[in-house]
């Protein structure tokens, strides 16, 4: 291809993360290039299972950069983000500690020392020796007060724990933020962040992102793979397969040894596709249609 | 310097199209102009669409205004100094294409072809289309041409390639598994449109470079779009796509709200105060009553009673409100739901145990709501269910109506509703339609309103919202 050359920076991620099963086009890997020059988190929104922690893992992987995950949930709080204080250990340790006559300074020190810190997953990026890559998972699940705290660390890269003192960032990490759009993110966390939208594969990327992941697949195996999962994304369901089903799809085709998909391989592995009860159920009513999909 | 200046010519072109882009937005792309290799051709688009683009929705916006802005300095397949101010190619032995011939590349493009290929024919179609039309500036063959947009002539272009029928063809080639042999048929089919979709963008994208060379830069064809954010969208009108936005947050919405209106609940009046009580805490104080308890009332949660018209035009909001009200059962003594059209059918049972949609859907099959020609007589449907159900209804009821009041001229039969009034505590009306709307044509809204505690227009979710967070 006339735009592909060596040494050329946007080519080299592409290449890298493809050796780290990941196939990103020139957006995303455009997006990665700058988020490394200019030390920006990327916001990587999309629906469920697109590959967008798959970014995060598989640049990871291409650095050789270890992966701090802070996994964001409903009432997920600073606590829990940042770092908590042992309160048991440091309970024993007063316990051991009471027959000695130390003063309360000194008490104090040894008590709010790095052995009683719990770091949590953004302290523990922050601390690192080394740069690492910290996902920030399903940023939308979190609530809009966490954000707020959020931007906070993020624009910094510094806490101060009071009893501490301030902790910087020896090396910044790479920054990777997750959605789901449950909700709108709140426009200062976007404008903070180089943003890029992971939508469902086409036809054609999928094929190659099965022919990637599933070491060994036959050819025209993963055409009916493909074939049938996206028939299924035709019909009404509360949730469409999306491609990490695929994948899990594929290998257990694998597992199983199969190499045709009939109806009563569907039947039994349909579960892997369909999570809600009332799409298996319309799904299983039409496994004619779809057996049929993956017959050329 | 020259290629800030052009950028934040650029950005501005984005902000008067109407997408958001802050300073600190602004700042970032400079940045990344400086970082980006910019001999690959796409950088400069990749690098402005991760800086400036927040949104998803905001892309298509982008694209436009960037392919206009730059209008061959980016593409890899044609630069501006290969057509002339007519938007036509230089060239004075360049090769027109037939459209037969053309869609037949095309063809093999889209089955076998690279997307440069694709785009290239993109290029060809619209010199081909252009000739026709005499060039794209103000002399063109037709009046009409000279304020087309892009749109005008993408659409000529298929209509001169004979575009629809010959991809409809082909579609049913692919379906029929003739197109491409010992592949399943469906991967054909959803290939073959996506390049085709491919092709359409390209086709877009030529016509607006184009017409920047025809008719000079500074007339932007890239309208402004105030994006509707999905809490604004109306219910009337409202496309496929935009509903399933509001799908979307819906949930969301509703969690929100059941979570303020249970802290009003609890943040209610003092009442008065409670002796017994204050006595027995201040025993921890030693007899002193230094905390006060009061005897908390409990304001009492309504019954609800849901009337919703689920014909055509307001199925929709329909839909909305009771998914919100079901949500919210619990801030309801009890919730039922009752469907017309021109009859009423009690719906509850459905809506305990299906979504929404699949509960409506079931109303519609079970047939009890229509019995007519399937337009609206609110009068009638009013008047069977206060017959059926006014004995159901006590002080403590609130009823709830949700329809357009479209009555199709038919007999208002607005005692039924004044009955209804006068057994019940309140009887609120949401309005789908703009307050200015009411009372034209069929509506009579003003005559059930002389019945009704409250009428409210209710024309998006966040109008929907606040009505429940003010009066639940």
């Amino acid at each position: 291809m006339v735009e592909e050359r060596q040494g050329e920076p946007i080519h080299e991620i592409k290449a890298g993360m493809k050796a780290a099963e990941y196939l990103c086009d020139d957006q995303i890997a455009t997006a990665l290039f700058l988020a490394e020059e200019l030390k920006k988190p990327i916001l990587a929104e999309g629906p469920a299972g697109v590959g967008k922690t798959d970014l995060a893992k598989a640049y990871s992987r291409f650095n050789g950069m270890p992966l701090i995950r802070l996994q964001c949930y409903e009432g997920l709080d600073e606590a829990k983000a940042l770092y908590e204080w042992n309160y048991k250990k440091q309970l024993l340790r007063i316990q051991a500690d009471r027959g000695r006559k130390d003063s309360w300074e000194e008490i104090e020190e040894n008590l709010f020392s790095d052995d009683f810190l719990l770091p949590r997953p953004l302290l523990s990026a922050i601390t690192s020796e080394q740069q690492v890559v910290l996902l920030v998972d399903e940023v939308d699940k979190a609530d809009v007060e966490f954000e707020a705290f959020l931007l906070e660390v993020l624009s910094d890269f510094q806490v101060s724990i009071p009893e501490l003192g301030t902790v910087a960032a020896r090396m910044l990490p790479f920054v990777v933020l997750t959605s789901n759009r449950t909700r709108e993110l709140s426009e200062a966390l976007r404008r903070r962040c180089l943003y890029l939208y992971i939508d469902f594969p086409s036809t054609q990327r999928e094929l190659e992102i099965v022919r990637l992941r599933v070491p060994g697949i036959a050819d025209d195996l993963a055409q009916r793979v493909v074939a049938v999962v996206r028939y299924i994304r035709q019909m009404d369901l509360k949730k469409v397969p999306s491609i990490s089903e695929t994948l899990d799809w594929a290998r257990s085709i694998i597992v199983l040894g199969r190499e045709v998909i009939d109806e009563e391989m569907i039947e039994g592995t349909l579960s892997l596709l369909l999570k809600e009860q009332k799409d298996l159920e319309k799904v299983r009513s039409s496994i004619k249609s779809l057996a049929r999909q993956a017959q050329v | 310097m020259f290629i800030d200046e052009r950028l934040l010519d650029f950005i501005g072109n984005l902000r008067e199209a109407g997408m958001q882009v802050s300073i600190a937005e602004s700042k970032d792309s400079l940045e990344a102009l400086k970082v980006i290799p910019l001999e690959r051709k796409t950088a400069l688009k990749d690098s402005l669409k991760a800086t400036l683009v927040k949104s998803e929705s905001d892309g298509p916006v982008f694209d436009a205004v960037f392919d206009e802005f730059f209008a061959g300095s980016h593409s890899r397949h044609s630069r501006d100094d290969d057509i002339d101010e007519l938007g036509l190619p230089l060239d004075p032995e360049f090769a027109y294409p037939e459209p037969s011939d053309l869609f037949m590349m095309l063809k093999d493009a889209v089955i076998s072809g690279t997307d440069d290929e694709i785009m290239a024919l993109a290029g060809l179609a619209a010199a081909g289309i252009g000739k026709a039309e005499g060039g794209f500036g103000a002399g063109g063959a037709r009046p009409i041409s000279a304020m087309a947009g892009p749109g005008y002539y993408v659409f000529r272009a298929m209509e001169w390639l004979d575009f629809d029928a010959n991809v409809e063809r082909l579609e049913r080639e692919a379906l029929d598994g003739e197109l491409v042999p010992d592949v399943p048929p469906i991967l054909v089919l959803e290939q073959i449109r996506e390049r085709f979709e491919l092709f359409g963008e390209a086709l877009e994208r030529e016509m607006r470079r184009r017409l920047a060379a025809a008719r000079g830069k500074e007339e932007s064809t890239v309208k402004r779009k105030t994006p509707t954010r999905p809490e604004e969208i109306d219910f009337t009108g409202a496309t496929l796509t935009q509903v399933d936005e509001m799908k979307r947050i819906l949930p969301a919405l509703a969690r929100r709200l059941a979570a303020r209106l249970a802290r009003k609940r609890e943040s209610g009046n003092r009442g008065r105060v409670d002796i017994r009580n204050t006595l027995r805490h201040s025993l921890s104080y030693g007899g002193a009553p230094l905390e006060v308890k009061y005897r908390k009332r409990v304001p009492s949660k309504p019954e609800l009673f849901v009337l919703c018209d689920v014909s055509g035009s307001v199925r929709t909001f329909s839909t909305f409100t009771l998914q919100l009200v079901y949500s919210l059962h619990q801030q309801f003594r009890s919730v039922r739901s009752f469907a017309f059209i021109d009859r009423v059918d009690e719906v509850t049972d459905f809506f305990n145990c299906f979504e929404v949609d699949e509960a409506v859907e079931r109303v519609y099959r079970r047939g009890v709501v229509v019995d007519g020609d399937g337009h609206t007589d609110i009068g009638r449907a009013l008047e069977l269910f206060y017959r059926e159900f006014h004995d159901d209804l006590t002080p403590r009821s609130t009823v709830l109506i949700l329809s357009d009041a479209r009555n199709n001229n038919r007999d208002p039969r607005a005692w039924a509703l004044e009955r209804t009034g006068e057994k019940v505590r309140h009887i609120y009306w949401l309005n789908p339609e703009p307050r200015e709307r009411w009372d034209t044509g069929d509506s009579i809204m003003a005559e059930y309103a002389d019945h009704c505690y409250l009428v409210r227009e209710c024309r998006n979710l966040k109008q929907l919202a606040d009505f429940v967070s003010n009066r639940a």
